[in-house]
């Protein structure tokens, strides 16, 4: 599954789900922050692209839910080094992006990283440099 | 009569699983069921029902891929436990499988089951509890914890998913005569029919009709809870009779 293709997967999801317009959402969509999501929107986002994808979804890295408590958890030097160890799908342009949002408590998921997990877990390698 | 399906029936190689299975069939619905073990699979595909053996419940959504079972609609629990020990007898070893297998995997089939489900937002998940649950017999206490867990999984899932169209109900049966049931009632000379208000203990075809209802859409608002087919025995009052005619021959 090539990028793309993910990020429509993705986002046909979260359109449909929400009731939004075909092409209304984008990889820059804030998923908890854009849209009234919940935790069962959550959990219908994980069933439904493990269906599409026709294997189960880890809801963990889909929505890089420990990324914060993992970032808390090491020296501030390490934080690159962890998110590329951990999140390998998340480009480094994405990692320092994330590393400047994780500073206020604002949720920063975006539709592109999920759609960039699906891509990995799909081709089963980092399909962005780390 | 209109049903839910298609049906996914774990525990099917059970004889209410078998016999479901075949009211199921005959209402032209189509079932699979889920085996944990390549024996009781391979006893159900001799049986000449469809059926996939998944040890881990996370694997269905492979192996069910490309079939009409990915998207299910109906889901009935029919395993139960076999563990059967006085509480304080058990080896811890036992302990822990029986939690594991007995619990920990009924809720990860419950939650494979659900995620399978959602997608098309509409499903029906029973879980066939025992009437063991409110008054176990001496030996039944992990039996009988298990079904209480089963039961309040398979609630907070009804209370959980039912607004994107799922739900629940338990179906907690009294004596049965089938099944370890069966078993049980023929190693005693009492008359047990006559302890039931009806006069007769549950029978299977009653079982199953109860089932097929309760798989039905008019009864989707039977949710979160507990229906109890037992004949009315859990209602009744015990009454040791023979003392009391005695007393009364004595006054």
């Amino acid at each position: 599954m090539v990028q793309a293709d993910a990020l429509h997967c993705v986002c046909s999801v979260v359109e449909e789900i929400f009731e939004k317009e075909r092409g209304s959402l984008s990889g820059r969509t804030l998923l908890m922050q854009d849209l009234p999501c919940e935790s069962i929107d959550l959990l219908e986002i994980a069933a439904r692209i493990s269906q599409a994808a026709g294997r189960e979804v880890n809801d963990e890295a889909l929505f890089l839910k420990s990324l914060r408590s993992r970032l808390a958890e090491e020296p501030v030097s390490e934080a690159e080094s962890l998110l590329a160890r951990e999140f390998p799908w998340l480009s480094r342009e994405r990692c320092c992006e994330i590393l400047e949002e994780v500073r206020t408590p604002l949720p920063f998921l975006r539709l592109q990283d999920m759609a960039d997990y699906l891509a990995f877990l799909q081709n089963r390698k980092p399909s962005c440099s780390v | 009569m209109k049903l839910l399906e298609p049906v996914l029936i774990r525990g099917m190689s059970c004889e209410l699983g078998q016999t479901l299975a075949r009211a199921l069939v005959a209402e032209k619905c189509r079932i699979l069921g889920i085996s944990r073990s390549r024996e009781s699979c391979n006893r159900l595909l001799e049986a000449g029902f469809e059926a996939v053996y998944a040890e881990e419940p996370e694997a269905l959504p492979a192996l069910l891929a490309g079939t009409a079972f990915h998207a299910p609609r109906a889901f009935v629990d029919c395993a139960h436990s076999h563990t059967e020990s006085l509480v304080a007898a058990l080896d811890p070893q036992q302990i822990d499988r029986w939690s594991l297998e007995d619990i920990a995997t009924r809720a990860r089939f419950l939650r494979t089951v659900v995620r399978l489900m959602l997608p098309g937002r509409e499903g029906r998940c029973l879980f066939i509890s025992s009437a063991a649950l409110a008054a176990p017999a001496r030996g039944q206490g992990y039996y009988a914890a298990a079904k209480a867990a089963g039961e309040a999984l398979y609630a907070s899932v009804g209370l959980e998913m039912a607004a994107r169209g799922i739900t629940t109900c338990s179906l907690r049966l009294g004596w049965m005569d089938a099944g370890r049931g069966r078993t049980y009632l023929r190693s005693r000379t009492a008359g047990f029919a006559s302890l039931v208000p009806t006069g007769h203990l549950v029978s299977l075809d009653e079982a199953c009709e109860g089932l097929l209802y309760l798989l039905s859409p008019g009864a989707r608002s039977i949710n979160a809870t507990v229906v109890t087919m037992d004949g009315g025995f859990s209602q009744t009052k015990p009454e040791p009779q023979q003392e009391r005619t005695a007393v009364v021959r004595g006054e």
